[in-house]
């Protein structure tokens, strides 16, 4: 289920993680090797639904061989995201958190379920790992599925994949419920999507659209801040001061920004600010690290140690 | 310039001192989201008035079995006869994310069917969260850690009676109506999970202002409207099984072998005795539910310990001159 032997030990503690392995042993009996192996799960983060990319999505996978078994709208409350990313967001300014807070809680995120044919090298989460391609702008490379969407910041990754076969488990143990997981991964066995799934897909490709630049965010923001009358001037030039950084390109405290509009009671669009936000922080604590990082796809291509075990 | 002042301190040696006797909790705590985030808050929220503040306070939350089993009230007066002077209260309800955050480091000793039984225990119902200052603080044991000590053992053979736990008669080792947080440190990071954060920066605000006060009128309104909308329940086994077997939808077969199985002292799997008296709620009420379950379902993994373990007044007095053990 891993390479990683950190993960390996971290998660047979994990309660989500042990509820979440014990329903799909249960559900998927003989055919759980199989099941996990083929199994793949995609998250388009909110905003990648907001930003109209499910088509695009779908035309990746289809053309990678990945079918969509089950689609579940999923709701972030403070809870989920931060536990989905515990072994990630040790590395993170609490100001990332305080905007992520804004930021998954802005809309529904949608789950797609994928299942893989036979007969590829890697189990499918590692497969579809190794051609999502990196969050960060500058590490990715052409032919990967974030290349090819484009997003507006490291933050707004537009979607998240579950990276190993351990992942995928843990995640469906922390997104659903036990009668909701145990719905999952029956669809996982069958590979066939019910209308439910089906209806969530017609309802996401719905949304209208909407441009996530942060040029004109800053703008809007701005135009929203120069609008308020009889407030108090040092507040206002606080925060237009820390709009011309961003202007610039610079990094903001975000705690006294998120103030000052408060105090200056600007009606600036929640989806602007989450730009901004995500634009324009300081990302990581210095000298903080994460706890897991990506794996290397390499590693799957390596006989397990069990393998050589067995075959020594 | 900026850069920097965007990142935001942990404590440091002395206040570590300060919040844990535990060196391992300070390691773990420094990178818990929910610790760092509510840290920050009382660093702004409480200002200098914090460091004082954090050692005289203990946080003491409600269970759902405590509401159902009307003890509230007699945990109250305990409080109050030991000292503990109530200067926040605050309505919660946990979900399956938060009970399993606030109890991370214990329940991976639970089996999963054990996991299922607190899923439903623990969001069967809204409950209290209670903040409480220790009028009787000594400025070496900490206010939250003298009232983890009073509490007692989670073990009945352990309990002295003068002890919470004791006072409070549960009436088995899954069932025990309070929570506790054993230190500084767990009540700045239980308020990070138990609270959004204006929730809590309004709580912390509130206790600080009302620290000369005893809001003990507060939280037995509380109370009082918690047991107006929640129908008590005696949470006796016996009765529970009595009350299934006059529930029509019942198999007589099927609570034979339930009734056998608490008698005896035999393990059933979640699914067994779903089969005969679940889901939870569906015969009869969820705490007949919780009861039996709690007296069949396997109690523990084997050779597991809390990955954390409790820290009592003893510690905080040898830690004293001696430094984080």
């Amino acid at each position: 289920m891993t390479r990683t032997p950190l993960k390996a030990r971290l998660y047979e503690r994990e309660t989500h993680f042990r509820e979440s392995l014990d329903e799909a042993e249960l559900v998927c009996g003989p055919a759980f090797d199989e099941v996990i192996r083929r199994t793949a799960l995609l998250m388009i983060k909110p905003e990648g639904v907001l930003s109209g990319k499910l088509d695009a999505i779908c035309d990746f996978l289809a053309e990678n061989d990945f079918a969509i078994v089950s689609t579940n709208f999923v709701t972030f409350h403070r809870l989920l995201w931060r536990e989905l990313w515990r072994y990630q967001l040790t590395s993170a300014t609490l100001d990332r958190l305080l905007v992520a807070d804004r930021h998954l809680s802005a809309g529904p995120g949608l789950l797609l379920v994928l299942r893989s044919s036979p007969g590829h090298e890697l189990p499918a989460t590692v497969r579809l790992t190794s051609r999502k391609g990196s969050a960060s702008l500058a590490q990715q490379t052409p032919g990967t599925l974030r290349h090819r969407l484009g997003q507006a910041n490291r933050v707004l990754s537009l979607l998240h994949v579950a990276d190993e076969p351990a992942d995928l488990i843990r995640e469906l143990g922390i997104l659903f419920d036990r009668p909701e997981r145990r719905r999952v991964y029956r669809t996982m066995c069958t590979g066939r999507p019910g209308s439910a799934d089906l209806a969530a897909l017609a309802e996401a490709r719905t949304t209208e659209p909407r441009s996530l630049g942060a040029s004109e965010a800053l703008e809007r923001v701005t135009a929203a801040v120069r609008e308020r009358r009889d407030v108090d001037p040092v507040v206002a030039q606080a925060v237009l001061a820390d709009l011309a950084r961003m202007r610039a390109g610079e990094r903001i405290e975000w705690r006294p920004f998120e103030e000052g509009l408060t105090a200056l009671d600007v009606a600036a669009d929640d989806w602007d600010l989450i730009v901004l936000g995500t634009s324009f922080i300081v990302y990581d604590e210095p000298g903080a690290s994460k706890v897991l990082v990506n794996p290397d796809p390499a590693e799957w291509l390596q006989p397990s140690l069990d393998e050589l075990l067995i075959s020594g | 310039m900026h850069l920097e002042a965007a990142s935001h301190g942990l404590p440091d040696d002395d206040r570590w001192r300060r919040l844990t006797a535990s060196s391992r909790k300070a390691e773990v705590f420094q990178e818990d989201l929910y610790f760092r985030e509510c840290w920050l808050d009382t660093q702004e929220v409480l200002a200098e008035s914090g460091d004082a503040m954090l050692a005289s306070t203990a946080l003491l939350s409600f269970k759902c079995d405590g509401v159902a089993g009307r003890r509230m009230h007699r945990t109250l007066d305990f409080l109050a006869d030991h000292g503990f002077a109530v200067i926040g209260v605050e309505p919660v309800r946990l979900n399956r994310h938060s009970m399993r955050e606030v109890w991370r480091f214990n329940w991976h000793v639970y089996p999963v069917d054990r996991l299922n039984l607190m899923s439903v225990m623990h969001s069967a119902s809204d409950s209290l969260l209670v903040v409480l200052r220790d009028t009787r603080y000594d400025g070496t044991v900490p206010g939250a850690t003298r009232l983890a000590d009073l509490k007692g053992a989670a073990d009945p053979a352990k309990r002295k009676p003068h002890e919470l736990r004791a006072v409070l008669e549960p009436p088995n080792s899954v069932i025990n109506f309070v929570h506790v947080a054993d230190e500084p440190a767990d009540v700045v990071r239980e308020l990070g999970i138990f609270l959004d954060r204006p929730q809590r920066r309004g709580l912390l605000a509130s206790a600080c202002r009302n620290a000369a006060d005893d809001m003990r009128p507060a939280a037995q309104a509380a109370v009082d409207e918690l047991e107006r909308r929640y129908p008590a329940h005696d949470l006796d086994l016996t009765a529970s099984l009595q009350r299934l077997s006059t529930d029509p939808a019942v198999s007589t077969v099927g609570l034979d072998r339930v009734t056998a199985a608490v008698s005896g002292g035999l393990a059933l799997s979640w699914d067994e005795l779903v089969s005969v008296i679940g889901p939870a709620g569906a015969h009869g009420s969820v705490w007949d539910f919780v009861c039996v379950a709690a007296a069949v379902l396997p109690a523990k993994r084997e050779s597991l310990t809390d990955l954390l373990p409790a820290v009592t007044a003893d510690e905080w007095r040898a830690a004293v001159g001696g430094g984080v053990r």
